[in-house]
């Protein structure tokens, strides 16, 4: 759907320039317009297909431009989407309930059935009014939608895009079902003009375009002949194509097609006649059959067991799923790879295909999902599991517990000191230990910035010699109490 | 996420063996300079230009000259003056009458290894021709595009101190020099011994050719493998932001530079034998990375500020990935 960039226009005129309030109107209601269309489309095949024609479709659509006018009116008061959006949640929950309240409490329904069985029966999608119920809140969330959405050029396109796929699914689904709905030609011209319109504008608006030239009055007339363009032709198609005039139409073309194909089947023919036609030969003798053998004289080298059997479709089935994951992750990566440098290229930027770009992507996707879903301690519990192996954890307990044991004694590290910048005020502090300063602030590099982690042994000995260091450490302050009681004793004797 | 490679532990030596076999050969014309030369060569693995700047007498065409004799590869030196032009330096179509035709005849910005002495020397527009060379490496000639030969490296040299007759480079050509060297005057014993190895020959004319185009382009290819943890490549757009944001700058790192000081900091690793960065190359590497690309404040120069302190203060207010997962 569509998202904002580049120097979007606000729908919402409040606190712009008044140059730019046309400009945004008519992107906005452009977008609005386009999502009517194909929502409309998508009512109406509704309707005809489960409703049987009893949906009152032009309230349900009446929901969009009424949720947008009121969540305009509600930005302009409340100002921040993050509060207008769990709003509209509530509202429509509270809407909801009400309406399931009086679908399951107040309606007439036989004494027979049980309350869970009402609820069940009112989720059915099959009934009209959880079908209206379902469709009105989709319009009126649209409508949510387009009042906090920044519409820009980008968006609009998107918006165009996303719609077209649309259309093109329920116009596929309306020709399938062959339900022969009358407004169909209208909605799919207003979706192309609206689109036409607001694409053109937004455009010329973010000045990226021609209507932000010299030549913006000429540009405009032709804007506005394009869109007549598109009206009027598509209304004279729908009024020429009837199924008689389509009929002849593919008449025409069958037609066509027989005669080249008999042309180039005469070509070939003609061809052909110059090669020469190969010698009848005889058939083959027939093989000598095989001796009989009695079902009791044979026996098989070996029987797989059934679980043996069973594992080893097991394994097939996952070689079979893992080749296709493969070959679909492939593919998938050089089409986003593709169009990425497309993109690039449209916006005139060299793009380098970067190895593991799609991977990260996918990873960026799926961590959006969780954050969305507020599971993303999930995935941080789950990465940091797999990638902290003990003996690394333990080499950098050890070297925090460096850390704190200098800190503690007025050796505090910088936060801008990296490790090897902290070992001479280390060994300056106890030079006794600087060979053991040194392995463990060594291997503790290699660990926290390495690909790989320390060996168990690496481990141990940088254990054994943080035990060394704090036995230094008594060593010396012993000395040190030793020697000031030699000189307390020295002093007394004196 | 980055991928770990432990293969690279395996043909780490080979950049190693070709650092010190480059080292040693540099060495031997540019007495001391370990640093500078350990440089040039971060910037031949990376494909990164160089900027050689310092006072007259140093050795930076001599350290330039050392390098393209170390390397077996074409070199071609552009010496460059005011009335360069830049035909001069990517090469022209011309009519040849005896054939009728243009011809293209190939400036010198079409071998491997180029030198730009005196490059600010060159006017602006002259100067202005080596920018597509140096990013798209590529040139192009009355709309005729020409990819330059690979590897494509250029030694810019240039005086700061001299700036009668000269025009400063650019800022977008700033950026695009990977690292500005400084040699610096030689210390004490470091003159002495340049005495006695100049005496009676130039140590120069004997350099042969120590790493071949081939050979270059495969540990191009080969350092990029080098590890760099999620939390040092935080540790490197945190630096480049703070300059960004610094009161004292008016121009701070681009996200070239950032890209820059992460592939510098795996030649270093790879040079060092490591196979993985550490914040240490990210804090050795900002200064010759970050210091030419660094525009200050009017305010910050009267205060007698430089490059180099601002840096040094950005440096000491970023915390180190020290913590954190992993």
């Amino acid at each position: 759907m569509g998202k904002a960039s580049g120097n979007p226009v606000p729908f919402f005129p409040g606190g712009q320039d008044m140059k730019g309030t046309w400009t945004s109107l008519i992107s906005g209601l452009s977008l609005g317009g386009m999502q009517l269309a194909w929502l409309a489309l998508y009512v109406l095949v509704l309707n005809r297909r489960i409703a049987g024609d009893s949906l009152p479709w032009v309230p349900i659509l009446l929901f969009y431009p009424a949720s947008a006018t009121l969540n305009l009116f509600l930005r302009s008061r409340v100002g921040d989407w993050r509060v207008l959006l769990p709003a509209n949640g509530l509202g429509g929950f509270l809407v909801f309930g009400l309406f399931l309240g009086w679908q399951v409490l107040l309606a007439p329904v036989p004494e027979s059935e049980s309350w869970p069985a009402l609820v069940a029966r009112f989720f059915n999608p099959y009934r009209v009014e959880f079908l209206f119920f379902t469709l009105s809140a989709a319009a009126w969330g649209l409508g949510c939608r387009l009042a906090i959405l920044r519409i820009s050029f980008s968006a609009l396109f998107s918006e165009f895009q996303f719609g077209l796929a649309l259309l093109f699914i329920a116009l596929f689904a309306e020709h399938r079902l062959e339900m022969n709905l009358p407004h169909l030609v209208p909605l799919v011209l207003l979706f192309f003009s609206f689109a036409l319109l607001g694409i053109g504008v937004a455009h010329g608006a973010e000045r990226a375009g021609w209507t932000s030239g010299r030549f913006f009055s000429t540009w405009a007339v032709f804007l506005i002949a394009a869109v007549a363009l598109v009206l009027s032709a598509g209304l004279l198609i729908a009024i020429l194509a009837s199924p008689a005039f389509v009929q002849f139409l593919l008449a025409l073309l069958y037609r066509a097609g027989e005669f080249i194909l008999g042309i180039i089947g005469r070509i070939l023919g003609f061809l052909l006649s110059f090669l020469p036609l190969p010698e009848p030969s005889l058939p083959p003798p027939p093989p000598p059959s095989p001796p009989a053998v009695r079902p009791e004289d044979w026996s098989p080298f070996f029987l797989f067991s059934d679980s043996t059997r069973e594992i080893l479709r097991v394994l097939w089935t996952i070689m079979i799923f893992s080749v296709l994951v493969l070959a679909l992750w492939r593919i998938s990566s050089q089409i986003l790879d593709w169009l990425r440098r497309r993109m690039g290229a449209a916006n005139g930027d060299e793009v380098e295909p970067l190895p593991g770009a799609f991977r990260a992507d996918l990873r960026i996707l799926f961590l959006w999902i969780l954050d969305t879903l507020s599971l993303k301690w999930l995935f941080r519990l789950l990465a940091r599991r797999k990638r902290r192996s003990p003996e690394r954890d333990s080499l950098r307990q050890t070297y925090i517990l460096l850390l704190q044991w200098a800190a503690a004694k007025g050796c505090r590290r910088r936060v801008s000191q990296t490790p090897f910048d902290f070992l001479p005020r280390l060994v300056d502090f106890l030079p006794e230990a600087r060979e053991d300063f040194a392995f463990i602030t060594r291997q503790y590099v290699r660990a926290r910035y390495g690909p790989l982690p320390p060996s168990g042994e690496v481990s141990e000995e940088g254990k054994d010699r943080w035990e060394n260091i704090q036995r230094v450490e008594d060593r010396r302050k012993k000395n040190r109490k030793n020697k000031k009681g030699d000189a307390v004793h020295g002093r007394n004797e004196a | 996420m980055e991928e770990t490679k432990p293969e690279i532990d395996s043909k780490i030596h080979r950049i190693v063996a070709a650092a010190e076999r480059f080292t040693e050969s540099v060495g031997r014309v540019i007495v001391g300079k370990k640093e500078a030369i350990q440089s040039v060569f971060i910037g031949l693995l990376c494909g990164g230009h160089l900027l050689i700047e310092d006072v007259p007498g140093v050795g930076k065409t001599l350290l330039a000259k050392a390098a393209a004799r170390s390397l077996g590869c074409s070199f071609k030196r552009i010496q460059c003056t005011p009335d360069l032009l830049p035909a001069d330096v990517t090469g022209l179509h011309y009519f040849n009458q005896k054939s009728s035709e243009f011809e293209f005849r190939p400036g010198p910005i079409l071998a491997n290894l180029v030198l730009v002495d005196e490059i600010n020397r060159a006017m602006p527009r002259t100067q202005s021709c080596l920018l597509e060379c140096m990013q798209e490496q590529q040139v192009t000639v009355d709309w005729h595009t020409f990819s330059l030969p690979r590897p494509f490296l250029i030694l810019a040299t240039q005086n700061p101190i001299e700036l009668e007759g000269t025009f400063p480079l650019p800022e977008a050509q700033l950026d695009r020099f990977l690292l500005r060297v400084k040699l610096g005057y030689p210390a004490a014993e470091e003159e002495e011994a340049i005495l006695t190895r100049f005496r009676e020959t130039n140590p120069l004319d004997s350099l042969t050719a120590v790493l071949e185009t081939g050979e270059l382009l495969e540990l191009q290819k080969l350092f990029r493998q080098v590890f760099v943890d999620p939390s040092v490549r935080g540790y490197i757009t945190a630096l480049t932001r703070a300059t960004r944001d610094h009161a004292d700058i008016r121009l701070g790192g681009s996200p070239r530079s950032s890209l820059g000081l992460h592939s510098a900091a795996q030649a270093l690793a790879a040079i060092q034998g490591r196979s993985f960065v550490i914040p240490d190359d990210i804090k050795s590497l900002a200064l010759p990375l970050l210091g030419h690309r660094l525009l200050l404040k009017a305010e910050a120069r009267m205060r007698g500020k430089s490059e180099e302190d601002v840096l040094r203060e950005i440096l000491d207010g970023i915390p180190v990935p020290l913590e954190g997962p992993g």
